[in-house]
C-alpha cells in the first residue's frame, strides 16, 4: 500500500503503482464506469487484499493491470506502472511479454484456467518457454521443480496428468506453479479459493504465503470474503461502486474500520463465538453501476448518510496513520 | 434461540440407513460403467417439528444427495425416509401429493430455479395451482401475502425473474416454498450464490420464518459460521457418512471428530490476523468413486491408526457427561476428548503410523 504504512523494504519503489485508474464499458444505457478513478500501490513482498461485492470493480481493475480488460471495455483514464514500466503507455503487442514474466494472474475456477487437452506439466513448461527460450528438457525440468515447490506429491507422475485427473485443490496448486514459473514480481489472485472447500481453501492460503516467502513476489489478493483476506493480507482496500472507500493496513482496518460500508460488511458476516439473535444487515441491494446515487455511492444504503452525502462525493483522505477512508462521517484521529 | 430439546412427539422426519450409489458412465450405446459414486453410505438422522438440523460437509460428501433422496427426487438404493410417519418410498397419489406439499425445497441458485418465462406472481402461485388450492382470486391473495412476508412488493407480481437482483430472486424462491405452508423446508446452500451483504438479509429472513411459523429446516451448507447462527443441531458428513451429530453448542464447544475440528479450524475469521503456517488440515477431499478403506477420513487424520485403515467406526454416543444421552454421537475410533486425555493409552498423537 502506498502511504505511511512501513513495509519492511519500503525503501524500494512499489511493484505496482496505479493512479486515477478509470475503466469504462459502453452500454446501450450509456457509459458504465466500472472503475471510477482509483489510486493505490503495492510494495515488494507485500500482500494487498481487495474486498468488495459483485460489480464493485475489484476484478476489472486487476485485469487492467495486465491489459486484459474485456472489450468493449477499456481503460479511459489514469496510469499503471509496474515498477518503472508504464503499462498504460505500452503497445498492445508488447503486453504478452510482461504477462507471466513481470505479473501473473490466477483465477477462481481452476478448471477453466487450464487447457483440458494438455498435461498439467506441459502447461507449466509452456508458461516457462514463453519467456525463457531454452531446450524442451530445461522447460520440463523447470516445470518439475515448480510442481515440487507447490507441494504437489509425485511431481514426475503428476507432470503427465491432465487437469480432469486432478482435484480442485491440486489444480489450483498447478495454476500457482504456472503463474510463478517465471518468477513475477506481482501475483494477482482473483478469488483463488472461492471455488474450493474450506479445508482446501486453508491449504491454498498457506501455500500462497509460503510461495511469497520463497519467491518474494507481491500479491494483490481479491476476495469477497473478509475472513480470507484477513488471513493473508498485509494491507486491505475496500471497494464499492467502482471507488476505493477505505484503505489501510489489515491491522488498522480490522481493528478499527472507519467507513460505514466496511463496518457493515464486518458486522453482517456470521461468526463463530458471537451469536446474535439477528444479524445486522445492510439494507438495499448491491449497487447498479449505471444507477448510482449522486454524491457518495453508498449514501442510499448508509445509516449515517445526510443531505451532504447525497450531493457531494467524499474523497479518499488520510484519517491519521495512513488509514484512508472516503466518508464525510468517518472519525478522524485526534491530532 | 432455544433448541427444542427432547420432544415427546415423534420426529417430523426420520431418515434411516440411507444408501445411494450412482453409476457413472455407461449411459451411451458403447459406454461402460466406469465407476460408482458412493454418495450415501448408511445415513440416519431425525428432525423434530420446528427443529433445524444443519447438514455440513465439503463437496462430494453426499449432503445434496441426502436432500434429494428425502424429497424423493432420487430413489435410495436402500434405507427408509419417513415423513410424518409415512414411508416416502411407498406413498402414491394423494398422499404423496400432500407429503410433497408439506415438504418444500429452496435451492442454491436463484437464477436456475425460477422459470424465466413466468412472471413472479405465477412462479410463486404455481404450487397452489398444482395442488388445487383455492380459486384464482384467493390464490392471488395468498401470493400477495407471502410476498409481503418475504419482503417483496406485491405490486411486482407481474414482473419477470430477470428483473430482480440475486437476493430478491432468492426471496422469490423462498416465497414459492412457503406458499403451501409446509412443515419442513430443505434449503440446499441457499446463501452461496449471494453477495455478502445480501446473505445476512436472507439469513435473517429464514430465521424469522423459522420462528414465526415454527417451521422445521434441513439446512445444507458448507459454512459452519452460518450453522452456528441458524441450527439447533448439526450433522457433519464426510464421504457419504455422518461422522458426528450433536446439538449446535456441543459441536462448537467440544467437537469430537477430528474432521469436525478441522472444519472449525479452517473457518477464516475477519480480524483474526494472518493464518499460521502448518495449521491447515493436510490432504485432499477424497474421490467418492474410490473412497479410502476403513474410516474415509484416515488419510488426512493425524490420529489415524491401523484400526482406522481397516474398519469404519460406528456412529455411537459420545462417552461421559455432556448433553443428553443419545444427542451427541461420533463415528471415530479415536475421538477428541473433552479436555485432557483420561488415560495414557489414547491414540498416539501426531503422525499416522505406516
Amino acid at each position: 500500500m502506498s502511504s505511511a504504512s512501513a513495509a519492511p523494504n519500503s525503501a524500494s519503489a512499489p511493484v505496482l503503482t496505479v493512479r486515477d485508474l478509470e475503466v469504462t464499458f459502453p452500454t446501450p444505457q450509456g457509459p458504465l464506469r466500472a472503475v471510477a478513478g482509483i489510486s493505490y500501490s503495492i510494495d515488494p513482498g507485500r500482500t494487498l487484499g481487495v474486498v468488495g461485492e459483485s460489480g464493485c470493480g475489484k476484478s476489472v481493475s486487476a485485469l487492467a493491470v495486465l491489459g486484459l480488460v474485456p472489450p468493449p471495455g477499456r481503460v479511459t483514464g489514469g496510469t499503471i506502472w509496474l515498477g518503472a514500466l508504464e503499462v498504460t503507455a505500452m503497445d498492445e503487442d508488447a503486453l504478452p511479454a510482461i504477462r507471466g514474466e513481470r505479473v501473473s494472474m490466477i483465477f477462481q475456477e481452476p478448471m477453466t484456467a487450464l487447457n483440458p487437452v494438455l498435461s498439467v506439466g506441459e502447461q507449466i513448461a509452456e508458461a516457462w518457454t514463453l519467456h525463457r527460450a531454452g531446450p524442451a528438457a530445461d522447460a520440463r525440468e523447470a516445470a518439475l521443480t515448480m510442481l515440487e515447490r507447490v507441494r504437489i506429491p509425485n511431481p514426475v507422475e503428476r507432470y503427465a496428468n491432465y487437469p480432469h485427473q486432478m482435484s480442485g485443490g491440486m489444480r489450483q496448486r498447478a495454476i500457482i506453479a504456472m503463474a510463478l514459473a517465471c518468477g513475477p514480481e506481482l501475483l494477482i489472485a482473483d478469488e483463488p479459493t472461492t471455488a474450493l472447500d474450506v479445508t482446501i481453501q486453508a491449504q491454498i492460503i498457506e501455500l500462497m504465503m509460503e510461495m511469497q516467502a520463497e519467491f518474494g513476489m507481491a500479491i494483490q489478493f481479491i476476495s469477497h470474503n473478509l475472513g480470507v483476506v484477513s488471513e493473508i493480507a498485509d494491507d486491505v482496500m475496500v471497494m464499492y461502486g467502482g471507488h476505493i472507500v477505505e484503505m489501510a493496513t489489515a491491522e488498522q482496518i480490522f481493528s478499527n474500520p472507519r467507513h460505514p460500508y466496511t463496518r457493515a460488511l464486518m458486522e453482517t458476516v456470521p461468526r463463530l463465538g458471537a451469536r446474535a439473535r439477528r444479524l445486522p444487515t445492510i439494507p438495499g441491494t448491491v449497487p447498479d453501476i449505471l444507477d448510482l446515487p449522486p454524491g457518495c455511492a453508498f449514501s442510499d444504503r448508509c445509516p449515517l448518510a445526510d443531505e451532504n452525502c447525497r450531493q457531494a462525493a467524499p474523497a479518499l483522505e488520510d484519517l491519521g496513520g495512513g488509514h484512508l477512508a472516503a466518508c464525510f462521517k468517518a472519525p478522524k484521529d485526534s491530532p | 434461540m432455544s433448541a427444542p430439546e427432547h420432544r415427546a412427539t415423534e420426529p417430523l422426519l426420520e431418515v434411516r440407513d440411507l444408501v445411494k450409489h450412482f453409476t457413472i458412465g455407461g449411459k451411451g450405446m458403447f459406454a461402460r460403467a466406469s465407476g460408482r459414486v458412493q454418495a450415501l453410505n448408511g445415513v440416519s438422522f431425525t428432525i423434530g417439528p420446528g427443529e433445524t438440523l444443519a447438514l455440513v460437509g465439503e463437496s462430494g460428501c453426499g449432503k445434496t444427495t441426502a436432500a434429494r433422496v428425502i424429497a424423493r427426487l432420487y430413489r435410495p438404493d436402500s434405507g427408509v425416509v419417513r415423513f410424518k410417519g409415512m414411508d416416502m418410498a411407498t406413498l402414491k397419489g394423494g398422499k404423496l401429493k400432500s407429503a410433497r406439499r408439506a415438504l418444500q425445497m429452496v435451492f442454491q441458485d436463484p437464477y436456475g430455479s425460477l422459470n424465466p418465462r413466468l412472471p413472479i406472481g405465477a412462479v410463486i402461485g404455481e404450487p397452489l395451482k398444482i395442488h388445487g388450492v383455492g380459486r384464482a382470486a384467493e390464490r392471488r391473495q395468498r401470493v400477495a401475502d407471502v410476498m409481503v412476508q418475504v419482503g417483496l412488493n406485491p405490486g411486482d407480481a407481474d414482473r419477470y425473474p430477470h428483473q430482480f437482483s440475486g437476493g430478491q430472486r432468492q426471496r422469490i424462491a423462498i416465497a414459492r416454498a412457503l406458499v403451501l405452508e409446509p412443515e419442513l423446508i430443505i434449503a440446499d446452500e441457499p446463501l452461496s450464490a449471494l453477495d455478502v451483504s445480501i446473505q445476512s438479509q436472507i439469513l435473517n429472513l429464514l430465521k424469522d420464518i423459522q420462528e414465526d411459523r415454527g417451521l422445521a429446516f434441513l439446512f445444507i451448507t458448507h459454512d459452519l459460521a452460518v450453522v452456528n447462527y441458524f441450527a439447533d443441531r448439526v450433522a457433519v458428513m464426510y464421504l457419504g457418512h455422518i461422522v458426528e451429530i450433536a446439538p449446535r453448542a456441543a459441536l462448537f464447544a467440544a467437537p469430537r471428530h477430528p474432521y469436525s475440528q478441522a472444519l472449525i479450524d479452517a473457518i477464516p475469521v475477519p480480524g483474526g490476523g494472518k493464518r499460521r503456517l502448518g495449521t491447515a488440515t493436510a490432504g485432499d477431499v477424497p474421490n467418492p468413486t474410490s473412497p479410502p478403506s476403513g474410516c474415509p477420513f484416515h488419510p488426512r487424520c493425524a490420529r489415524a491408526t491401523g484400526t482406522c485403515r481397516e474398519t469404519m467406526p460406528a456412529l455411537v454416543d459420545v462417552p461421559g457427561p455432556g448433553p443428553g444421552q443419545g444427542e451427541h454421537k461420533v463415528a471415530c475410533h479415536h475421538p477428541l476428548e473433552d479436555g485432557p486425555l483420561e488415560d495414557g493409552a489414547g491414540p498416539a498423537a501426531g503422525a499416522p503410523q505406516p
